[in-house]
């Protein structure tokens, strides 16, 4: 009788379970990776002196983000990075901000997303700032916690999160928890520096944001680096190309949209910036011909602008 | 007093210059210098990300269970084209954010059904 009891309280139990968590797996990446590893993954890093700073109550993200620029040797206070970060009628930290603080202070910031990147990210030695949801879909409970480590052996992750140094967790409880945050996560560094797991196109952004937030050295030295990982990368020969222009060396200024219109050639914006650094050159004829170019392939909105800049060629 | 002829010379030169647009078109140049021509980078990745982003939700578009779902709603490809093609810049990437993430969670379903509701709701407003 008793024995009955407690084996349908155990299907009960069991039925509960399914239909909280669903048929399917919630933690897809991690049961997909640990079935068919990746092979140019180790089975575990550790980031060495990833610094911990305790934090206030809800400054999860100056927090983090503090920890991330000091490992990279940035040094900056959780009270500096609060105003440009903390959002007080929130009592929070929007991710937008996170990424436009790193810039404003020089940084390059590169978002990343899944397991997959995450551990790919960690085991080049980069520490990864991510963002998650520790309590349900319905009443969310937003943090932010910097990972460094990982061992699939043990299938756990080491990470600094809120008050918790050197916190060690299951890699099935992290996947859990950044799903209802979408999987994002944040890889700050230095610039000049590459961010594995992520595409050419989050790189130039992020080269882009450095520019627009008033650090066109920093923007230079990041689309530098991103020219040697990606040597047809439009966006960095343009931005190189814009700078020799304006230090007047309009020969290498040339020479980079040359390069630019020969990998793109429909790129318009290209074909614009050659006719004027060909003219700068004293290349009058060939100006002619790459302003003629570019407003072919100019279309919509850019054409009217087009063809008021370069009218001065067209004569 | 006798003024010599060279003298007479330079000063008629610099009155003539003086009296003239020279010194308005010098200035011009160099306020023209100033402002560079080029077109930034920044707005160049403006223009890639747009890109992107369109090809990120014309290829899922292509998916058949994308179309599958489009034809029971009665869509044809080219109209759900249509409609994509007219999303705004930030319609537009929101779009595609929302289905990398969706797929990043392995939610395909909840990718489609997302593609199709955006793709009904808009021109219907």
């Amino acid at each position: 009788m008793n024995q009955k009891l407690s084996l349908s309280i155990i299907i009960l139990l069991a039925f509960l379970s399914g239909g909280l968590f669903g048929c399917v797996s919630a933690t897809k990446q991690v049961d997909a990776l640990l079935a068919s590893p990746v092979t140019d993954l180790p089975r575990q890093h550790q980031i060495e002196g990833v610094p911990f700073i305790n934090q206030a109550a809800g400054h999860c993200g100056p927090a983090t983000l503090t920890m991330a620029m000091n490992w990279n040797g940035k040094q900056v206070t959780v009270d500096e990075l609060a105003p440009l970060v903390f959002t007080p009628g929130r009592n929070g930290t929007f991710q937008n901000d996170m990424i436009s603080a790193s810039r404003r202070l020089g940084m390059f910031a590169v978002p990343i997303e899944g397991i997959p990147a995450l551990l790919k990210e960690i085991s080049k030695g980069h520490p990864v700032i991510i963002f998650e949801n520790l309590a349900l879909e319905w009443i969310p409970q937003w943090h932010y916690a910097i990972v460094f480590g990982f061992d699939l052996e043990t299938q756990t992750v080491s990470m600094h999160s809120g008050p918790e140094a050197f916190k060690i967790w299951d890699i099935r409880k992290l996947e859990r928890s950044w799903k209802l945050a979408d999987y994002w996560g944040l890889v700050v560094l230095n610039p000049g520096q590459i961010v594995e797991s992520a595409s050419e196109l989050a790189h130039v952004t992020a080269a882009a944001g450095l520019e627009q937030a008033g650090n066109p050295k920093e923007a230079l030295t990041s689309y530098r680096a991103i020219l040697k990982k990606w040597p047809s990368s439009l966006a960095s020969l343009i931005a190189l190309a814009n700078d020799e222009y304006q230090k007047k060396n309009f020969e290498n200024s040339v020479q980079l949209l040359r390069l630019a219109v020969a990998e793109h050639p429909l790129a318009a914006s290209a074909w614009h910036n050659l006719a004027f650094a060909e003219d700068a050159a004293k290349k009058k004829k060939e100006a002619r011909a790459s302003a003629r170019r570019a407003l072919e392939l100019s279309s919509g909105a850019n054409r009217t602008q087009f063809e008021q800049s370069l009218r001065g060629f067209l004569n | 007093m006798k003024i010599p002829s060279s003298l007479k010379t330079i000063c008629a030169v610099v009155m003539a210059l003086l009296l003239s647009n020279v010194p308005h078109v010098l200035f011009a140049e160099t306020v023209k210098n100033s402002v560079s021509p080029m077109i930034p980078a920044a707005v160049v990745v403006e223009e890639l990300t747009r890109a992107q982003a369109l090809a990120n939700v014309q290829n899922f578009l292509k998916k058949p269970e994308v179309l599958n779902q489009l034809a029971k709603s009665g869509l044809s490809e080219k109209e759900a084209e249509l409609r994509i093609a007219s999303l705004s810049e930030t319609e537009l990437k929101q779009l595609s954010t929302q289905m990398d993430q969706a797929r990043a969670g392995g939610d395909i379903l909840v990718a489609i059904l997302l593609v199709v509701l955006i793709i009904f709701l808009i021109k219907r407003i």
